[in-house]
Parts: C-alpha cells; sequence; structure tokens
C-alpha cells in the first residue's frame, strides 16, 4: 500500500474502517471509486451527507426517522399499549416483515456489553422508561436477539421495568419453523424443550 | 468405530501419505521424531479439530507449506464416512467436510468421529493441575454431547463479560445493579456444566473402580470424584442455589476481578482410600489410575454413543508394566480398534495380542 500516492492511501484507509471491509476489499472499492466520474462521486458522497443530516431518532421509539416522529409512530391504528424492544432498526423491519405485530417499538441501538465498554447509559434506555412513565403501556415485549449480550439486556430490563407494574414479556425461544426437530442444533431443541408450554 | 484409511497433506513431517488401518490392533514402530505422534494428532484432530498437545494449528502445517490437510474414511455405527479438515495459514481458517459436504459450523465436526488419546504427558495427570483434569473431562464430553460443547462455549462468554463487569463495579465505573444480568447467565450455564461434569465423573467413576481394582486386588482402593464448590454449598445443585452461592461470594468476586467459584475452578479428584491422591501417588499408582481413568472413558463413550472409540495409545506401552499391560489387553480383545505407537516391536509383548498390522515410519514416511 506504501507505493501508492498519499491520496490514495488516505481512501483506503477510510474504507478500511467500514465494518466487514479488510484491507483487500478497501483497495478494491478505493480504486473503482477513482474509475468513476466525478457526477457519480458527487451523488454517492451527496448521499452519505444528506442521510446523515436528515436522519435522527424518533423522539418517541428512538427509530430512525427523517422527522420528529417515525411513520410507525405516526401510524393511527396501531396499539399504543404493546411496546416491542429491540436491539436494533434491522429489527424493526424484521419484525415489521411479519405483519403480526401491531404495536409500537422502542429501538435500544444495541445491547449491553462491559467488554465493549456498553453500558445502560449508552442505550435508548432512559427514553424508554420515561415513556413508560406516561403509564400507557400496558405490556414490553424484550425481543433483543438471544445472545448472551441480548438475553442480559432483557434481563436487566426486566428487573428494571417490573417493578412499575407493566407486564414484560421475552420473546420465546424456540425451533425454526418447517424444519426437523432431527435437525434442530442441540441448544436451541433443549431451549424449546426448557420453554415448552401447556396445550 | 473404526478408521479404515488416513490421509495426510502437509501435516506436520507428513508431505502426502496415506495409510491404511486393521480393524484391530495397529502397531506404528520408528525411532524417536520420526512421526509416530503426528499420525495419533492427526486421528485425533479429526475427532475434536483440535491437537491433543495443544498445539497450535499453523504449527501443524509442514514447514514452508501453507496448509495442511487431513482426511480419513472411518466407519460410526455401521456407517461409511469421509472426513476431511484443512487448515489454511493466510486465512487462519479450519474447513471441514462430511462425506463432500462441507460443514458450516466446525463445532458439528466434533464427535463424529471418537477418540481416546493416552500419551505421556497424561502420565502426570493425577499430580498435575486441576485445568488438566477438567480439560480431560471437556474432551469426553465434547466428543458425546454437543449441548456440553455450546454451554462451555457460552459460560466461557459470559464469564468474561462478569469479570469485566466485576472489574467496572470495582472502579466505580459500574453499578452493583447491572451485574445481576450476569450473575443470572452465569449461574444458568454453571449449574449446567456441573451436572454434566458430575453425572459423567459418577459413571466414569464405577467403571475405574472396577477396572483399578483388577489390578490392585483389594490392595488399596483407587477412586475419582468430581469436586465442585457448587456442589459443595448447594445441596441439590440448582440454578437459584448457585445464584445464592455467587452472592456470598460477591464481595470476594469483585476483590479480584473474577468469579472465585464455578466450574472453571472444579476438579475431578483421585483419592487412595478415600485420600486425595495428588500428594503422595507412587508412580506406579499413578500409572495405575490415569490407566483406569482412561479405559473408563473408553467404556463411557461406548455406553453413551453405542460404539467404541479409537484407543490411541501413544509410546505408553514401555512405561506399563506387564500387570497395567494386562488391562490394555484385555480392552483389545473386545471390539476395539486400537492404534499404538513404540519405539521397538519388542515393546510389544503383550501377552497373547499381536498386532494385525505393523506400520514402520521413518521421517515422514510410512515404509511398510
Ligand atoms: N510443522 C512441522 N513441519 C515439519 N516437521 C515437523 C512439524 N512439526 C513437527 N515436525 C517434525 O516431526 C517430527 C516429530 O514427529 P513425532 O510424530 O512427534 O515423532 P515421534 O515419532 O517421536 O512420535 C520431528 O522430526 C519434527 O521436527
Ligand atoms: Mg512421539
Ligand atoms: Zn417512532
Amino acid at each position: 500500500m506504501l507505493s501508492f500516492p498519499p491520496a490514495i492511501q488516505r481512501l483506503i484507509a477510510e474504507l478500511a474502517r467500514l465494518p466487514g471491509i479488510g484491507p483487500k476489499t478497501a483497495q478494491r472499492l478505493a480504486f473503482f471509486l477513482l474509475s468513476q466520474e466525478r457526477v457519480a462521486l458527487a451523488e454517492l458522497t451527496g448521499a452519505i451527507l444528506a442521510a446523515k443530516e436528515k436522519i435522527r431518532y424518533c423522539s418517541t421509539c428512538c427509530n430512525l426517522a427523517e422527522e420528529a416522529a417515525c411513520p410507525i409512530c405516526r401510524e393511527g391504528q396501531r396499539r399504543r399499549d404493546v411496546v416491542c424492544v429491540v436491539q436494533d432498526p434491522r429489527d424493526v423491519a424484521a419484525i415489521e416483515r411479519t405483519h403480526d405485530f401491531r404495536g409500537l417499538y422502542h429501538v435500544l441501538h444495541g445491547a449491553i456489553s462491559p467488554m465493549d465498554g456498553i453500558g445502560p447509559e449508552q442505550l435508548r434506555i432512559k427514553e424508554l422508561l420515561s415513556r413508560l412513565s406516561g403509564g400507557n403501556v400496558q405490556e414490553l415485549i424484550l425481543a433483543t436477539n438471544p445472545n448472551i449480550e441480548g438475553e442480559a439486556t432483557a434481563l436487566y430490563l426486566a428487573r428494571l421495568i417490573k417493578p412499575l407494574g407493566v407486564k414484560v414479556t421475552r420473546l420465546a425461544h424456540g425451533l425454526p419453523v418447517g424444519g426437523d426437530l432431527e435437525y434442530a442444533d442441540e441448544l436451541t431443541l433443549a431451549r424449546a424443550l426448557e420453554n415448552r408450554r401447556e396445550m | 468405530m473404526r478408521v479404515e484409511e488416513l490421509s495426510l497433506t502437509s501435516f506436520r513431517n507428513y508431505s502426502r501419505e496415506k495409510v491404511s488401518f486393521s480393524p484391530g490392533l495397529n502397531y506404528i514402530v520408528g525411532k524417536n521424531g520420526e512421526g509416530k505422534t503426528n499420525l495419533l494428532e492427526a486421528l485425533f484432530i479429526l475427532a475434536t479439530t483440535k491437537s491433543h498437545r495443544q498445539a497450535l494449528d499453523k504449527d501443524m502445517v509442514k514447514i514452508g507449506e501453507g496448509q495442511f490437510r487431513v482426511s480419513a474414511r472411518i466407519i460410526a455405527l455401521g456407517v461409511d464416512r469421509n472426513l476431511d479438515l484443512g487448515y489454511d495459514v493466510t486465512l487462519r481458517k479450519k474447513v471441514a467436510n462430511v462425506s463432500g459436504f462441507p460443514v458450516t459450523k466446525l463445532q458439528d465436526f466434533i464427535g463424529i468421529f471418537n477418540v481416546v488419546m493416552f500419551s505421556p504427558e497424561d502420565l502426570a495427570l493425577v499430580k498435575g493441575t486441576p485445568s488438566d483434569r477438567r480439560r480431560f473431562l471437556d474432551i469426553l464430553l465434547c466428543q458425546v454431547d454437543k449441548v456440553y460443547f455450546r454451554l462451555l462455549q457460552q459460560y466461557t462468554h459470559v464469564s468474561r463479560q462478569r469479570n469485566e463487569a466485576l472489574k467496572l463495579i470495582a472502579r466505580g465505573a459500574m453499578k452493583l445493579f447491572d451485574l445481576k444480568p450476569w450473575d443470572q447467565q452465569f449461574a444458568a450455564l454453571a449449574q449446567r456444566i456441573t451436572l454434566r461434569r458430575f453425572q459423567a465423573t459418577e459413571r466414569l467413576a464405577a467403571s475405574f473402580l472396577s477396572l483399578t481394582d483388577a489390578i490392585n486386588r483389594g490392595k488399596e482402593t483407587l477412586s475419582i470424584s468430581y469436586s465442585s464448590s457448587l456442589l459443595a454449598a448447594t445441596a441439590s445443585l440448582d440454578v437459584d442455589g448457585v445464584a445464592r452461592e455467587l452472592e456470598r461470594h460477591q464481595r470476594e468476586d469483585l476483590k479480584r476481578g473474577t468469579s472465585s467459584i464455578g466450574p472453571h475452578r472444579d476438579d475431578l479428584k483421585f483419592l487412595i482410600n478415600g485420600l486425595p491422591a495428588a500428594a503422595y501417588a507412587s508412580q506406579g499408582q499413578q500409572r495405575t489410575a490415569v490407566l483406569g481413568l482412561k479405559l473408563a472413558e473408553l467404556k463411557y463413550m461406548q455406553e453413551v454413543t453405542g460404539d467404541y472409540p479409537v484407543l490411541l495409545l501413544d509410546d505408553v506401552l514401555s512405561e506399563l508394566d506387564s500387570s497395567r499391560r494386562q488391562m490394555i489387553v484385555q480392552v483389545l480383545m473386545s471390539d476395539v480398534q486400537a492404534v499404538i505407537t513404540g519405539t521397538d516391536e519388542d515393546d510389544l509383548s503383550l501377552q497373547g495380542v499381536k498386532p494385525a498390522l505393523v506400520l514402520r515410519v521413518e521421517r515422514g514416511k510410512v515404509v511398510s
């Protein structure tokens, strides 16, 4: 890389900071960008800056929005007494694709992880608490990831919020639908057995 | 269970080698440093994905080469399978295939092929560290219990988060309230791992007792037991009990920045007439104990999986006297495939047992 002019080195270094981009891919991207017309590049940089300027957090649910309230919070027909807590805006999109959930969301923007220096203060938990103090929310569904940090975040929130008299539920750990029991991975199967329900 | 054929490419001092094994007793003979242990190591990594001598993956790649590849045709419970494991130095990645199908999660490769390895380093197990003895249990359980492997992985992860949390709290950078989610997950995993290790040890202990008694003939009693801080403190090991124990040790944990109780602190204890053997076991007693443990492991795996694992004995025959060899002979009489190494063909004066196959190894080549 040292054989490249400094301006290219700088571009490669910037690109390599992006998640999932290693030095080799960064190099390929840099040379691709350089081969593009000025207009195309202006379009790209414009899009990046515009997104950064326009996007903010919804004042209610902390999801990404272009206005003070996100489209979901503005939608009239949604239940306002059920709130689903997720780690990431992409999780909202995933649950929305089911078309089954008609409540509102709350986006934490991460999960608790001491090793990464992320505590409750770094997440949108203050906003969640002030939302709950309004008294309209009857049920909080904890839909953080089914991994160690997601589980820790759910346990933390449950302990924090249950005393407020709000019903707190956790997304079930279950078997993948449409698969054979025989091929389910052992831990998922063990979890599903543990969380079995009466019929 | 048995291995029919093993192929090595750029593995240790082997460039390219294909070895066929007999279903019975295979004897690998050669001078020191010729590549006998390397063959057993290759079989071991096909069972566990890791080296039995805790070598780094890159150190198993033949010097000057970029990747190794180890494959074997095995028969498990009557089913023919091809196992294939490769490691690439630049990608720093292992890739596995089972009968031509890529394995997406390496952990799914573990336990298809089962082995029991007995190498000279194991002779120090009785007087060695608790961590060596926990490793013995972990290798055994990971081979036969997929859930155990995942639990262990998660436990290590939760422990690291909890340690970090303890340190942050001690520095005043985190609230004590925030420790709870880590305690809860730590307790749940600790309970399940402890229970599994305890139950496995109970089963091992029964065969261990009868195996070692065959040598000791009532002179003394050798036994093993799982020693756990949690089991000692909670009458019935339940998650709430573990959580209470964590609470009780909280101050100590905060001071140390690590968890002072849990399966990572446990031990598999050897006892002679009920007293800890680590302090005073003689050479002979240690040998009997380790041999008994390995043969108990063999039996345990057979009971759990329905198939005997392949027994790998590295250079230990010369270390054992005739009564202890007799223990092995008895096992070899049954349906067990064994691969044994030694420097001297005469070493194999196993009473009444002749190797079905003798393989001579010279400088990374199997010459006969
Ligand atoms: N990565 C490697 N590349 C090449 N040779 C190696 C490598 N690792 C070990 N060796 C060689 O393998 C030999 C040891 O093989 P080993 O199987 O342990 O011997 P033994 O027959 O005594 O059991 C030594 O000659 C050592 O130099
Ligand atoms: Mg050797
Ligand atoms: Zn919103």
